[in-house]
């Protein structure tokens, strides 16, 4: 590695925990060892400043964990501490506040909100916009 | 029948229910092409979006799109109900027109939903007791969408002509209304003659009462306002804590179940992902890049006519009939479970909408009551005071809150006569509040030419008030009897331009006046006009409560009929009701 591309002093680079599950659409797949994750949302452009707003997951029709009220731009996967999600599948919606100054009956104000797992490749999970209002990936737990 | 009482309830409130005109957007071209416009920024978006689009339900206004004639006529709502929620920069008292107002000073907001009784009249010579009911149009219709109980127009999602919009919510948040009522003077007279055939010439005789007019309490006055103008609030310091997307992500997740396994929306998926892999130069290279923009767009066009392909396949529960990409479409299955399939899910579908709109509702409303603070209102009051010539007030109303430093506990503002209550944290607490008024007055109709200076004009009035929270509920001792308190200084200036006029019918008192020695044909009096100067300090109970007490001492230099310094009090309670028309965002708790 160059030394430009260093990782900043103190900056923290762990291993994505969460890939792609292949051959699956909308599909990642992470070891229940590896739960909790921490995951970030960006903002496009940066000046929207959407923050996580709340996290629900669901294990075929029942809500397994959800927690309203986030506000932050990291959180954990699954949200709430000491949740255990064992080895299945489950729909993750990751929902984002309004973007900054945002107008009535337009919340996402011509901007991207974009969820990754906060690792070194920064996997990225889901983009939440005008046309994906409020999406989801499946999450297979092995 | 109580959903029934409240939409009609909304419908009054809101005049009418707005219309969205048919959309010229084409939702699903957009979200095809958004995948392009982010796929050129980053690649890995662009394959990130394709994954999503594939699983249908992630594009909801496209979902909502196709489906739109369905969801107009199948619109199911969650019932659910919030009683919580308050409204900040509010008026408490009854304003000037009505005869027993503890305030002469009328403010830019109004409560939701409140009453007032008040004992005074700080301009009047004698003291009235009245009740007022205020109420602002908004509350009703935003907590109605917010909990999904009437349509609310997402504009991604309006895919339904009836429903209340965020802008037909932003003014109906501008008006307000009162009514008032004379408690203490009935509107019902006596008259009592001595008992035909009585004899007795003691000190105490029976009488025959007989009554007129009506026992119920006399219509003393009645104001509407419209802010003109807000303070805008600081972007980035809104609080959608209270916004619970459970509603909505629970009946998306439906939707994702009602599709599991269905092998006819397996085929469309296959259809799809290999038409947008024709964005790619090599689909298959681990870093992508893009074609060229014609090929593109030849691209975008043959997927987006078999994405809308899904609306077909799930109202029809047919196989996919063809596909752009050349591609072997996966087995269609079992036909009779697709279609089984099929039927959950367009029989989900309104409500998950729905649950969307709901939740668009929570923010918008959040949007429209924190980001802003009425700062400028025009008044109109129209007063019908007992015995006296009914008149109007237009008035501008004009507050200035002062913004103190942002409180660095997440605990709620301290007290204030605007901002109490507010969630710390997420805007600076208030800390003095200056009000100005202005206005004219005019008679309702133009006075006897019999009484000298007078004119259609009755006054011209400026105020000016200055409230100042105290943080009384710390005191020792008895800070947590009394809370926290407003302290108010008022100054109210009227100038007479026509004298102020009493009817009077001889043989009946006037309430509260006595008239001797005039003649028997005299239906009006009046007294000398000149220019009123006031001043009032007020002390209010009840700072940051539903319930508040305002306690005031007003010196005048003459009232409207005595042309000499006067001392008055004044004292009342006010109710506010709004937390229980509830809140956005408690719909889902």
């Amino acid at each position: 590695m160059a030394e430009s591309e260093l990782p900043p002093a103190g900056a923290v680079i762990a291993p994505c925990k969460i890939s792609q599950a292949a051959g699956e659409i909308n599909t990642f797949r992470v070891k229940a060892a590896d739960l909790p994750v921490s995951v970030t949302i960006e903002s496009d452009p940066a000046s929207c400043q959407f923050k996580i707003a709340q996290i629900d997951i669901y294990s075929g029709e029942a809500k397994v964990d959800s927690r309203p009220g986030i506000n932050d731009v990291t959180a954990k996967l699954p949200p709430t501490a000491g949740k255990k999600l064992s080895a299945g599948t489950y729909a993750v919606y990751v929902a984002p506040t309004p973007a900054s100054g945002a107008p009535v009956g337009d919340p996402f104000h011509g901007g991207t909100a974009l969820v990754f797992e906060s690792c070194d490749a920064k996997t990225l999970l889901l983009i939440a916009d005008a046309s994906f209002l409020l999406p989801h990936f499946n999450l297979e737990v092995v | 029948m109580i959903r029934l009482l409240l939409l009609a309830m909304a419908a009054a409130a809101s005049g009418s229910f707005a219309q969205t005109g048919d959309s010229p957007k084409d939702y699903c071209r957009d979200t095809l092409e958004d995948i392009v416009n982010k796929a050129g920024a980053n690649p890995a978006s662009g394959e990130r979006l394709i994954e999503q689009a594939l699983d249908f339900t992630n594009a909801q206004p496209c979902m909502a799109q196709l489906f739109a004639d369905y969801i107009k006529t199948a619109r199911v709502r969650a019932i659910q109900k919030s009683l919580q929620g308050r409204l900040n920069n509010q008026q408490l008292t009854s304003t000037t027109a009505p005869q027993g107002t503890t305030s002469p000073i009328s403010k830019p907001a109004t409560s939701a939903l409140s009453l007032i009784s008040e004992y005074g009249g700080v301009t009047t010579s004698t003291q009235n007791q009245t009740a007022t009911i205020q109420i602002s149009p908004y509350k009703v219709p935003s907590n109605l969408a917010a909990s999904g109980w009437v349509p609310y127009c997402d504009q991604w999602l309006a895919v339904t002509r009836e429903c209340i919009s965020g802008g037909l919510l932003q003014q109906m948040n501008r008006l307000s209304a009162s009514i008032t009522a004379n408690t203490n003077t009935s509107a019902q007279s006596l008259a009592a003659v001595p008992v035909s055939g009585s004899t007795s010439t003691g000190s105490a005789q029976p009488v025959t009462a007989t009554a007129s007019g009506s026992r119920a309490p006399s219509f003393a006055g009645a104001t509407g306002k419209y802010v003109l103008w807000y303070n805008k609030g600081k972007a980035g310091k809104l609080d959608f804590s209270k916004v619970d997307y459970s509603t909505a992500t629970g009946r998306l997740n439906q939707l994702v179940r009602d599709l599991a396994g269905n092998r006819l929306y397996a085929q469309w998926q296959s259809c799809l992902a290999a038409d947008l892999s024709a964005i790619w130069v090599d689909p298959s290279a681990p870093h992508k890049t893009l074609r060229s923009p014609a090929e593109i767009g030849e691209a975008i066009k043959n997927a987006l006519e078999d994405y809308v392909k899904i609306a077909d396949i799930l109202r029809l529960g047919e196989p996919l009939k063809s596909c752009h990409a050349a591609i072997t479409l996966p087995p269609a299955g079992d036909l009779k479970a697709a279609r089984a399939s099929d039927q959950q899910f367009i029989a989900d579908l309104p409500a998950a909408i729905a649950a969307l709109d709901q939740i668009q509702a929570q923010i918008d409303a959040a949007i429209i009551q924190t980001m802003t603070t009425p700062a400028l209102s025009v008044e109109y009051d129209f007063s019908a005071p007992v015995n006296q010539p009914t008149y109007s007030i237009a008035k501008l109303a004009y507050s200035y809150t002062h913004q103190g430093a942002e409180p660095a506990s997440k605990t709620a503002c301290p007290a204030s006569p605007t901002g109490a209550g507010k969630p710390a944290g997420t805007v600076a607490c208030p800390s003095w509040t200056l009000t100005l008024n202005a206005g004219l007055s005019w008679y309702s109709a133009t006075p006897a030419s019999s009484i000298p200076g007078s004119s259609l004009l009755r006054d011209l009035q400026v105020g000016i008030e200055w409230d100042q929270p105290i943080a009384s509920s710390q005191w020792k001792a008895i800070g947590s009897l009394i809370g926290d308190t407003t302290l108010s200084a008022t100054y109210y200036y009227q100038d007479q331009t026509s004298p102020s006029i009493l009817k009077v019918t001889p043989g009946s008192p006037v309430a509260g006046i006595t008239l001797t020695g005039l003649p028997a044909t005299a239906t009006q009096v009046f007294t000398q006009k000149g220019n009123i100067h006031c001043a009032q300090l007020r002390y209010a109970f009840g700072t940051g409560t539903n319930v508040k007490f305002p306690v005031a001492v007003t010196w005048s230099n003459r009232s409207e009929l005595i042309a000499r310094p006067t001392w008055g009090a004044q004292f009342g309670v006010s109710y506010d009701f709004s937390s229980l028309l509830g809140s956005p965002g408690g719909a889902n708790k």
